[in-house]
């Protein structure tokens, strides 16, 4: 049943520089690292967390932080052309079942977000004064 | 001028909202497609060939957006074309 509410969409397009190009893949190649660290897989992943502020900046220079945005990435100078690769927040199971038998790869990744914890609340305090 | 044209004429938030018949709530939503690596393609029917997979990807994923292409299926960014498309929301 129609409810009476209609979005009017405006889509827009942009289309960036071979220089923006460059960075973004600099990053993809810098960010990259296997699926499955076990095997040689040619799966990769990139962690979102670690690239999202790129892209926020760049949107936000382009004075776009404030609408909605849909980025499309068509890298062309990823390390090899065959290579699959996709975004993923946090590990991937692999990394997760490695990281459960390792002692020191858990007090590692305990350490990390014990000192994130940290960066974050003396942020907080810092926002909170400014 | 149809309701849609008058009001992608305008920038203004209140000139769209104003323009609707009473009894109907019409939100105007702007989306940005901001595409990185398509430089290379200078040849606008290699970009729209190039493009194309991929904006059938975003009518896929958001079904009430369209990304306006030329009858003729060329496609050109650098103008920042512009559609607007309905969408009545159930």
């Amino acid at each position: 049943m129609n409810n009476g509410i209609f979005f009017l969409f405006r889509v827009k397009v942009f289309k960036l520089s071979h220089t923006i190009s460059t960075v973004f893949e600099a990053a993809i190649n810098t960010f990259l690292r296997r699926d499955n660290a076990t095997t040689s897989g040619s799966h990769y992943q990139i962690d979102v967390d670690r690239i999202m502020p790129l892209y926020e900046s760049l949107l936000h220079a382009m004075g776009l932080s404030t609408t909605y945005s849909l980025v499309m990435v068509n890298p062309n100078k990823v390390i090899r052309s065959s290579l699959n690769y996709g975004y993923r927040s946090g590990f991937s199971s692999d990394e997760l079942r490695q990281i459960s038998h390792d002692e020191v790869l858990r007090k590692i990744v305990l350490q990390i977000n014990t000192a994130e914890d940290k960066v974050h609340r003396w942020r907080n305090c810092f926002d909170r004064f400014n | 001028m149809t309701e849609q044209a008058k009001w992608a004429a305008s920038d203004n938030w209140a000139a769209g909202i104003g323009i609707v018949p009473l009894g109907r709530v019409t939100l105007p939503v702007r989306l940005n497609l901001v595409l990185i690596g398509f430089d290379e393609y200078e040849d606008t029917f290699k970009s729209s060939e190039v493009l194309l997979p991929y904006f059938d990807q975003v009518e896929t994923l958001l079904p009430h957006v369209y990304v306006n292409m030329r009858p003729d299926g060329s496609f050109d960014a650098s103008s920042a074309q512009q559609s607007v498309v309905q969408y009545s929301y159930k």
